[in-house]
Order: structure tokens, then C-alpha cells, then sequence
């Protein structure tokens, strides 16, 4: 660990808090059930009498439904019912959607995508349940399909939901679902300082994260009750019984228990509250049985969703000096059949675009775009891929244009350290964060100096370095009403603890670091602490994980809940061994005073008088202290609600979007076969500023991951759909996931430790910002090697070896 | 381990009637009474997919995995035999495969990934005859003999002439492939295969085989070329191999070649890339082939 590294841990540790656990490489919590095959994922719960539901879902992107004949599925043995839009319409309100009400649960009327839900089968099991799926016969009559942006632009475009156009109380205008600006310094000529503009207009492309486990719910109502519990493999357990409520007009928030099971993955698709879910709820309620419904993996690529595609039309302004004065760009959104999270995406991705720099004059238009296309939605990263994709390669451009190296111009227009906390140019409050280190080292680490200027390998590829910036937000309170999380820690007369929180656990690990801090913030070891995550009969209200905000807001909220059980745990010690509360350490299991660690005693005794809190113990009421009277309650409370966020001005679109926010560079050094156009990603390197490491362990494995996944989708990954809207690679075979033999194993990872003053720990977010610069400095790195500017998403051969060939580099 | 039993319909998977017979009669048996409706199971790497994904119109299955002494790659009287049980594993790591006909291990080592490759079987996808299949093209490319059995007779296919478009191969219904032979290559001869997969483990979009021998001032006597997944199954590219023939082996000439067949080929446009994108990789894939036949017929000298 750096000299500095050791200097951001001593600023926030309190005085009299353990470090035994934050910081060290602590296994993860879940780990050693999911490697030897003890998960419980969602499709291997049963219960008894369980029914099983299968979609029939839409062959066509636009078309009339005319006729939905569910008769020959509902004569099969075995099948207990088969459900259209008619059989659930006044249970529901609709439409409904995240934020903007587009979507209806099973479709009425219209279908708006290939792949979406028209009727639902449920079966005494699966099998017969897809059987009978197949056996409902649709009746459509077709419509023109609008698949891009461009023709969904047009004039006389075809209408992806016309009822919302004409409606004169909804915002949306033709295609157009939502339109909006960031609008900073002189915006209505934000390049007027400019010596040089270089403008470009960029097109990134839609991709599924694909975790492992695909989307799936086991509903199970009870009559007597009338509540309902649903198991989901949800990223936000407490969210979504918020969203169902106002979707199912005959449950309340509190009739609706939601459990998290193991979840294999989520990435940002399982944030929505999606039709499989409502129709599960509500089957489950007709038939009085369970039903489960888990999708299959073609399901998950037709209608899963995924990552919005982006054109990004950008100009950037510099000196000759190469100070950067002005960013300009229209951001349009093919959002799909529907918006789901993709209007957070536009204005939060505009609002960050600026990223890790002083940019004083911006102007960002954004719309987001009705396509017949799978809805698009919340996707590790959340739209900063894209506007990275083209804010760092105008970057290298205008470098390029004004004859300065490209790391040089980066640092001399990126904030400094000693000028923090301060407002950015759209409104962000950044916090000790150390860009410019994070750029020299990550600039030392892959040679750029060696590498810069490209060059041909021994044999024969075009060889190059690129670098890419990372400045991403941690938590949106504009798209959650506000950030907080509460969290209870509980101790049992054995001193084992229970932290009870509303973050998911997706297999990212964010239980794993929240332990660890709860084990320092009460001095017991690791393994004596357990966790309790998402179910809202148990767990405290929160808003589960997304935007890196777990570990900084469900963590804080965490250690206070500690520190509260802390202090009681302390007091109790302080009245037994006679001393001032003050003065005493809680670590290794014990408490002690700090100055004479003789003096003191293990927690599990404590414990259990405090649990007991007899007389002949503790002595009479009267001769406790205040605290300790009238039952001692070994359970801590604490919440975290971020004083700092702001809702994004609607008008500027300025404001400080986020909690906080880590900055950080990558550089990627790439070899092109100019016979194939494959890419070889030789070496990664990433300096970020994550505040203090919880779990070194776990941090690296999300960056890695995330930059695998960006790799993944800059050099393979896209959703490829034809003129009427079919898409053509929906499958495990066809869609091209990176496997470990694609991608680098990426160790060059350095980590900065820079406290985040207000958190509990010093954390900031990590686990979605590496993804961010990937793309970006791929492209630049490309363009290095061959000379050739990429301006389209992915990199894949297919697009890379007429490139070549083009520009007359391609050999045989 | 699969537990024998007689020839008849055992159990019923998914609804589908399984048998695991014991012997290649036994399995000839069910497949003359039943070949219409039932498919093969040997490595299940292509059967298991289709069956999920719910393709293909069979009701039964017949697994061969329990037949008797059917895994073994060896050589005999100047060919290398592959039972049908062996995996892709067994012939990439065959030392008789090194040492008599490296291309076949070129090919196994790269097909799938380690799960494929320690269930799928070579003969298997000999007679599945996958467009994008990779032991397609080898068969065509050194005329392998197919040796395929039915309850009557043992005949042998030629693989030159073997393949007939999508899924359609000389087999017939009833008939089990029980070893496929290609031939040991002797000195003056030499092979090379290489293949372009959007990424490991996928199914490849263009591959190309070569084969070389050289007469004995050097020239190229004999040149071989076949694609495939870059049409409907493995394609002969005759003329690229006649501009080859009685040439010197220069680079140039290797070029012209591999510039002909790209030419020659007949890709289509689709999500993994232009038709023009395809003919362009195949000339590069068909250049490093003949590269490698070149230096191991050279070598072999
Ligand atoms: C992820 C993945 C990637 C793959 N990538 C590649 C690749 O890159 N290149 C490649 O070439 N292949 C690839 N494959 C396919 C693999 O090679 C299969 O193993 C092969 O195509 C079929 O062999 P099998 O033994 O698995 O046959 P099975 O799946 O068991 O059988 C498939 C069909 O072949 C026929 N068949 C099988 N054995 C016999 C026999 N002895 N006699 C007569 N007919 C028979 C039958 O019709 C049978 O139904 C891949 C498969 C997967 C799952």
C-alpha cells in the first residue's frame, strides 16, 4: 500500500474503532455456498402444489392483435389457466412503467416489440406450460416498424405508442418520449472560446449484461391474508413492492413481501418491476397456489432488456493552449418499446458527461426515442459508456488537432485535489478525489510513452495505446426521490451478530464489505457476523442496489446501526468494569480500555448479561446508569440519508446528481491483425480513486469483471435485428459473450484511497466505474494502432477488417 | 454410468423414448425399426441444443455411449482410424495424430470449448454434418472413408463426396457411423487448417482447410482446398487449388491462391458480418493454411 493509501485509511478511522477487518481481503460471505453448489436460486426453490407460467409472447415487433384463441391451450391436461390483457385489466393500472407509464403487462390491443407478452400460460409444470404457450393462437394484423432512431424521427414515422401522443396530458411528442438539456456557462454558444473544434458524431449499440441467472419469481398468495409474498431475483426488494403497489390496484406496499433468493447477477436489468412478476402476483392470487415463473434464456435476449443504444453528436471546443472551454452534443436514445429507466439514463449520462474535467460551457439536448425494439433500461454504468464512448475520443481528437499528447491536455483540465470539495461546472459536489494521480499512474502503469504514437508487433499487428476517464456518480436521487438506507444490527446473548439491510446481494459482494465495517465498528470477528438482506418483512426500508450506492449508503447506514450497539455494548462494559464508557475499545472480541487493555471483558459474557440484564448481574435499576434501565436492547438502528444529492434541475439539468462520485483513468494497448481486424487487448492498466478499500479482494474482482464487460461489449456484443424488427442473434451461440480466453486477465489495477469524508468508512462506489472509460479508450486505442477513428460500437472484425481495407492496411 | 439394457424403449425423458442398447446390432436393430423418428446420441453437444431448443422431430433417442470398443484413435495399414466414441479431446491430444496427421489435432483442439470438446465426438460431427462444423471440412478435405453400419451391412463413404448441403450427408436413416479414416500423411505432404470464431469457443464464421504435396523438386504436385460456414457445409475450391498446381510454393503464389478463393466463395450477409467481410477473412484464413500445409509438407521431407 502507497504512502498515500496509508494516509487516506488514518483521516477517517475513528480513535477508538477496530481495523481489523476493513481493508483486508475477507472471503466473501456467500462465497463458499456458491462454489460448492449451495446457492438457492429462484428456479431451485419448490413449494408444495406449485403451478409454473409460460408467456406467449409477441412473433412480431408492430402489429394489431385482433384475436387472442387461448381454447386449445386451456383443453390441455395439466394447464389451469391461460391469461390475455382482458383477464387482468382491472387488477392493474395502466399503463405503468418506471418512469413514464408506456408499458402494459400482457398487451391489449397493439404489440410495440418482438418478444413481448400477449398472454400467460399457468401449468401444473413448465413443460406444459410452453406446450400449451405454443398451442394460443394470435391472430395480428401487422404495422410498420419504426427500428431506429432516424425513421422513428421522421414525419410521417409510424407511431410506437400513438395512444401517449395523442394523449394531451403525456409528454410524449411523436416518438419522442422525453426530452431534456444540461445547460452550463455560456450554452447557447458553449464553443465560443474555442481555437479548435473537432466534432463527431458517434453510435454505440445495444447489449445485454446477461447474468448468469436469467430474470424469475415464485408469487405465493395466501388467501386469509390477502398478501402476497414474492421471491424475485430483483436488484431492489423493497423498491419493488413500492412499484407493484402502484401497479396492482389491489395490493398495498404492505401486502406485498418481497424476499431476495440468491441472484445470479443483475447488472441493472433486474431494477424494473417487469409483466412476470405482475402476472405471477396475480395468478397466484386466482389460483391460490404458488406459481413460479423463471424466463429462458431466449426470452432473456428478446425481452430482458439491455443497454440503450446511443448517437451521440459531439463537439468539443479547445485553446491552443489546450485548455477545454466548451462541449456541445445531441444525445439521442433508442429507448425501445419502452422508457423503463432510460430517461434517468439520458439526463443522468448528460448531466456526467462532462466527466473528470472543468468544462465551463456545455450544451447537451437529449431525447429519448420510441423504437419497435426491446425496451431498453439501467445497465452497469448507466449511459456514462456511452457519452464516455464519445467525450474521450473528441478528447484524443482535439489533442491530436492541437499537436498536445493526449494525457497532457487530459491533466491539465482536470480538477485538483486541493480545490476540493467544490461545484463542478453541471452542479456536481466532487470531494477529494486525486484525478491527477490517477491519470500519471495509470499513464506510467501501461507505457503509454512507449506505446503512443502506434506501431507494427514482430508479427505483423498494428499495435497502439488509448486511455479512457471515469468520473461516475454513486447513487441518483432523482430517480429513486431521494438516497437513503436503513440498516438494524442486532446481537444475540452468544455476541453473534445479525446486520439486516435492504441491499441486494446480486454476487457482487456488497454484504461481504458491509460485515466487515459492522465487525470493526463492534469488535468481534468476521465470521460472527451474518446478514439479512432484502426482505421487507424483516428488513429496514431501503433502495437496494444500483448505482454503486450499496457499499456508501447501505454501508454507512450499517456502521451507525453498529455504533448505536456500540455504545450500548460500551456502556454495559463501562458499568461491569466500573470505567468510563468513553475510554473503552471494542476489538478481537472484547471489550477493553484502551489504555490498559487488561481491563476489560469478551463481548459473548457481555452479551449475555446485557441480553439476561438481571439484578445480580448488572444491580438494581437504580444503581445503572440512565441507559441501561428498563431492558437493555442489544439492537442498533441507523440510517443514511445523503444530505448532499440533489434533484437534477429540470431546467439547467445542472445539479448535483449524486451522493458522490470516483474518478479514475484506463489505458488499454491493443494489437490489430490487419489480416482478420481482430483486436487483441494486450495490456489494461486503471488507476481509480475509490476512497478506502473495504475489500481489496472484492474491489478487484469488480473491476476486473467490468472490464471484462466492457471489453465484451466494445470488441463483440450487439443486438442485431432486421428492417421488421426480428432480432437476429438471440441466443447464447449467436450473441458473443467474451470468455476468459478472449480477454486479458487484468492486473494492473491501482487503487487510490482518498477518503469520501462523509461516509462511514471513507467508501466511495466502485463497482460499475471501470466499465465506464472501456469502450473509450479501446476506440482510441484503435485508432493509435491503425489511424482509423471508430466511431460505431463494437469493434468487432466484421466492422474493423473493411475499415482496414479501406484505408489499405489489410493484409493477407 | 449408464446402466445396459435390451433394445427396447426403456425410459422416457422429456417424452422422449430413450434407449441405451448394448451392442452396434442392437443399436442397428432400433435404428432399422425406428431411424425415421430417432436421433443418436453419442457426444450430445449437438443433439442436447436442438432438443432445448425444441428443433428437430424426433421422439426417440439412442444412446450410444454404452457400445463396446468404440473409443480408440489409431493407425492401421497406413490410416488413422477414430472410433465413434472417441472425443474431440482424444484426437487433439493423440500422439498417432501428431505424428502421422497434425491437421486433425489443429481441428479437435480448436472446436468448442473443454466441455464440448470432452463430450462431442469427432465422428459425431463427421455425421452431423453442422455447416459450421470443423471435422466437415477435414473429411472433405482428405477424403476421409466414413465407415457406416445398419442391420444388414458395413459400407464405407468417401468424404470427398460425402456432404450435400445443410445437415444432408450420404448417410441414411439407419445407418451408425462406427469409425471415420484419413489417410497418414507421408513425406512431401502436408496440411493446415484455420478457422475465424467471433470468440473462443463459438461456432466459427469461415474456415478453411489445405492440403499440399509437393513433387519432388519441390513443386506443388496435388493442392487441396475446402471451405466451410462460409456456405451450406464444406466447399471444394477447386479453382484456387489449380493455381496452386505445378507451381513453385512462393509467397506470391500462396497469395494468388488464397486471393482466388476468396473470390470463389459464396458468403451471405447476416449479424456476423458482410458477405464481402467473409470473403476478405477467408482469404487470410486460406493464406495461413496453406502457410502451415507448406511447412509441414516441407518438413516431412
Ligand atoms: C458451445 C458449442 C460450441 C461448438 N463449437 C463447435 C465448433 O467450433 N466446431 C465444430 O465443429 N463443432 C462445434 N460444436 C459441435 C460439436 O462439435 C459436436 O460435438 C458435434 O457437432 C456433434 O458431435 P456429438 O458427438 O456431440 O453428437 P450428438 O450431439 O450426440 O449428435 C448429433 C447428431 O449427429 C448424428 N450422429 C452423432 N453420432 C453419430 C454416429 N456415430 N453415427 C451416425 N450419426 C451420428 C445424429 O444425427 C445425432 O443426432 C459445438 C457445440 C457446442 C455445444
Amino acid at each position: 500500500m502507497s504512502k498515500q493509501q496509508q494516509r487516506g485509511k488514518q483521516e477517517t478511522a475513528s480513535e477508538d474503532r477496530s481495523t481489523e477487518w476493513v481493508g483486508e481481503r475477507v472471503n466473501s460471505y456467500d462465497g463458499s455456498r456458491f462454489v460448492s453448489g449451495h446457492g438457492r436460486y429462484v428456479d431451485d426453490i419448490q413449494r408444495p402444489d406449485m403451478l409454473h407460467a409460460y408467456f406467449v409472447r409477441s412473433q412480431f415487433s408492430h402489429a394489431k392483435v385482433l384475436d387472442v384463441d387461448t381454447s386449445e391451450a386451456e383443453a390441455q391436461p395439466g394447464v389451469e389457466l391461460v391469461w390475455t390483457h382482458d383477464d387482468i385489466a382491472d387488477q392493474v393500472n395502466e399503463p405503468f412503467g418506471y418512469m413514464l407509464n408506456d408499458e402494459e403487462v400482457l398487451a391489449s390491443d397493439r404489440v410495440t416489440y418482438a418478444g413481448q407478452e400477449i398472454a400467460v400460460v399457468v401449468a401444473d409444470d413448465r413443460d406444459t406450460a410452453q406446450d400449451a404457450a405454443d398451442l394460443v393462437d394470435v391472430e395480428y394484423e401487422r404495422l410498420d416498424t419504426v427500428t431506429t432512431v432516424e425513421e422513428a424521427l421522421e414525419d410521417d414515422a409510424p407511431l410506437v405508442h400513438p395512444d401517449l401522443d395523442a394523449d394531451p396530458e403525456n409528454d410524449t411528442d411523436g416518438n419522442v418520449a422525453w426530452t431534456g438539456q444540461v445547460e452550463v456557462g455560456n450554452y447557447e454558444d458553449p464553443l465560443a472560446d474555442a481555437d479548435v473544434v473537432v466534432e463527431e458524431t458517434f453510435d454505440t449499440n445495444k447489449t445485454t449484461p446477461a447474468p448468469m441467472e436469467p430474470h424469475g419469481c415464485i408469487a405465493d398468495y395466501n388467501p386469509a391474508t390477502g398478501k402476497v409474498e414474492l421471491v424475485s431475483s430483483t436488484q431492489m426488494p423493497h423498491l419493488l413492492s413500492v412499484e407493484l403497489s402502484e401497479v396492482l390496484t389491489e395490493f398495498e406496499q404492505r401486502d406485498i413481501t418481497c424476499k431476495l433468493p440468491d441472484v445470479g447477477g443483475g447488472f441493472g436489468i433486474k431494477l424494473d418491476p417487469y409483466p412476470f412478476e405482475i402476472c405471477s402476483v396475480l395468478l397466484s392470487k386466482a389460483t391460490q397456489r404458488p406459481v413460479k415463473h423463471v424466463l429462458d434464456r431466449l426470452e432473456e435476449f428478446t425481452a430482458g432488456r439491455g443497454r440503450a443504444p446511443e448517437t451521440l453528436e459531439g463537439k468539443i471546443g479547445v485553446t491552443e493552449d489546450g485548455d477545454i472551454v466548451g462541449l456541445d452534443v445531441d444525445l439521442l436514445q433508442n429507448t425501445g418499446a419502452a422508457a423503463a429507466y432510460g430517461v434517468a439514463v439520458a439526463y443522468s449520462s448528460a448531466n456526467c458527461g462532462q466527466g473528470p474535467y472543468l468544462i465551463p460551457n456545455q450544451h447537451w439536448r437529449t431525447k429519448v426515442v420510441y423504437t419497435n425494439e426491446m425496451p431498453t433500461t439501467a445497465v452497469r454504468g448507466f449511459g456514462d459508456p456511452q457519452v464516455t464512448f464519445m467525450r474521450e475520443q473528441l478528447i484524443e481528437m482535439a489533442a491530436e488537432e492541437i499537436g498536445m499528447d493526449a494525457v497532457e491536455l487530459r491533466l491539465q483540465n482536470s480538477p485538483r485535489q486541493e480545490d476540493m470539495p467544490m461545484r463542478s461546472d453541471a452542479g456536481h459536489i466532487w470531494r477529494n478525489a486525486d484525478q491527477i494521480t490517477c491519470l500519471e499512474k495509470t499513464r506510467e502503469m501501461i507505457n503509454w510513452d512507449e506505446h503512443r504514437g502506434g506501431s507494427k508487433t514482430r508479427d505483423g499487428k498494428l499495435r497502439g495505446v488509448g486511455m479512457g476517464t471515469i468520473m461516475k456518480r454513486g447513487g441518483n436521487k432523482s430517480a429513486s426521490g431521494g438516497d437513503f438506507d436503513e440498516a438494524v444490527v442486532k446481537m444475540n446473548r452468544h455476541g453473534d451478530v445479525t446486520v439486516l439491510t435492504a441491499i441486494a446481494s446480486i454476487g457482487q459482494g456488497t454484504e461481504t464489505g458491509i460485515n466487515q465495517m459492522v465487525a470493526d465498528t463492534l469488535g468481534v470477528p468476521i465470521d460472527r457476523v451474518d446478514a439479512v438482506r432484502g426482505d421487507t418483512d424483516a428488513t429496514p426500508e431501503g433502495l437496494g442496489v444500483w448505482a454503486d450506492r450499496g457499499t456508501i449508503i447501505g454501508g454507512s447506514a450499517a456502521a451507525r446501526a453498529a455504533e448505536e450497539l456500540a455504545d450500548t455494548l460500551k456502556a454495559v462494559a463501562g458499568h461491569m468494569l466500573e470505567v468510563d464508557p468513553d475510554d473503552l475499545r471494542l476489538e478481537g472480541g472484547r471489550a477493553f480500555v484502551a489504555d490498559d487493555p487488561e481491563t476489560g471483558m469478551e463481548l459473548d459474557e457481555l452479551a449475555n448479561v446485557a441480553m439476561l440484564g438481571n439484578p445480580e448481574t448488572l444491580g438494581t435499576e437504580a444503581e445503572r446508569p440512565e441507559e441501561l434501565r428498563g431492558g437493555i436492547s442489544l439492537v442498533g438502528r441507523g440510517k443514511y440519508q445523503s444530505q448532499e444529492v440533489e434533484f437534477v434541475d429540470p431546467e439547467t439539468g445542472r445539479g448535483n446528481v449524486a451522493h458522490s462520485y470516483t474518478f479514475g483513468a484506463l489505458a488499454i494497448v491493443v494489437d490489430v491483425d490487419p489480416g482478420t481486424g481482430e483486436i487483441d487487448v494486450v495490456d489494461v492498466a486503471i488507476c481509480e480513486d475509490v476512497g478506502n478499500v473495504i475489500n481489496p479482494t472484492l474491489v478487484e474482482g469488480q473491476v476486473q469483471g467490468a472490464i471484462i464487460q466492457g471489453l465484451g461489449e466494445a470488441l463483440y456484443e450487439e443486438y442485431v435485428y432486421d428492417r421488421n424488427g426480428n432480432l437476429m442473434n438471440g441466443s447464447m451461440i449467436d450473441y458473443h459473450l467474451p470468455t476468459a480466453a478472449d480477454v486479458p486477465l487484468v492486473t494492473k489495477i491501482e487503487e487510490l484511497e482518498n477518503p469520501d469524508p462523509t461516509t462511514s468508512h471513507g467508501q466511495k462506489g466502485v463497482g460499475e466505474c471501470p466499465l465506464v472509460p472501456t469502450p473509450a479508450a479501446l476506440a482510441n486505442a484503435v485508432y493509435d494502432a491503425t489511424g482509423i477513428r471508430f466511431t460505431e460500437l463494437p469493434l468487432a472484425p466484421h466492422y474493423v477488417l473493411p475499415a482496414l481495407d479501406e484505408a489499405g492496411l489489410r493484409e493477407i | 454410468m449408464l446402466i445396459p439394457v435390451a433394445p427396447q424403449w426403456e425410459t422416457d425423458v422429456q417424452g422422449l423414448k430413450y434407449a441405451n442398447p448394448e451392442t452396434v446390432e442392437e443399436a442397428c436393430t432400433l435404428l432399422r425399426d425406428h431411424g425415421e423418428d430417432a436421433a443418436i446420441l453419442s457426444g450430445g453437444q449437438s443433439l442436447l441444443p436442438m432438443l432445448r431448443q425444441r428443433v428437430g422431430s424426433y421422439d426417440k433417442v439412442i444412446d450410444i455411449n454404452g457400445l463396446p470398443d468404440l473409443e480408440y484413435v489409431r493407425e492401421t495399414d497406413g490410416e488413422i482410424r477414430i472410433g465413434c466414441l472417441s472425443r474431440h479431446v482424444d484426437v487433439a491430444s493423440s500422439s498417432v495424430v501428431e505424428e502421422h496427421c497434425p491437421i486433425l489435432a489443429d481441428v479437435a483442439a480448436e472446436i468448442g470449448d473443454v466441455q464440448v470438446r470432452n463430450r462431442g465426438t469427432f465422428c459425431g460431427a463427421v455425421a452431423h454434418a453442422d455447416p459450421s462444423g470443423d471435422p466437415p471440412v477435414v473429411a472433405t478435405l482428405l477424403d476421409a472413408t466414413i465407415v457406416a453400419r445398419n442391420a444388414d451391412e458395413k459400407r464405407t463413404l468417401s468424404g470427398s463426396s460425402f456432404y450435400h448441403g445443410f445437415y444432408e450427408t450420404d448417410l441414411s436413416k439407419d445407418e451408425l457411423v462406427t469409425e471415420v479414416r484419413f489417410p497418414v500423411l507421408s513425406a512431401g505432404e502436408g496440411a493446415g487448417f484455420e478457422k475465424y470464431e467471433p470468440t473462443e469457443g463459438a461456432y466459427p464464421v469461415a474456415t478453411v482447410g489445405a492440403y499440399l504435396s509437393l513433387a519432388d523438386d519441390g513443386r506443388i504436385e496435388n493442392a487441396t482446398l475446402v471451405t466451410g460456414a462460409l456456405e451450406a457445409g464444406p466447399t471444394p475450391m477447386d479453382d484456387a487449388a489449380e493455381v496452386l498446381e505445378d507451381r513453385e510454393p512462393t509467397d506470391d503464389v500462396l497469395t494468388e491462391a488464397a486471393e482466388q478463393l476468396g473470390e470463389d466463395t459464396m458468403p451471405v450477409d447476416d449479424f456476423e458480418g458482410s458477405a464481402a467481410f467473409k470473403t476478405n477473412i477467408s482469404k487470410k484464413l486460406a493464406k495461413d493454411a496453406l502457410q502451415t500445409a507448406l511447412d509441414r509438407a516441407e518438413n516431412e521431407r
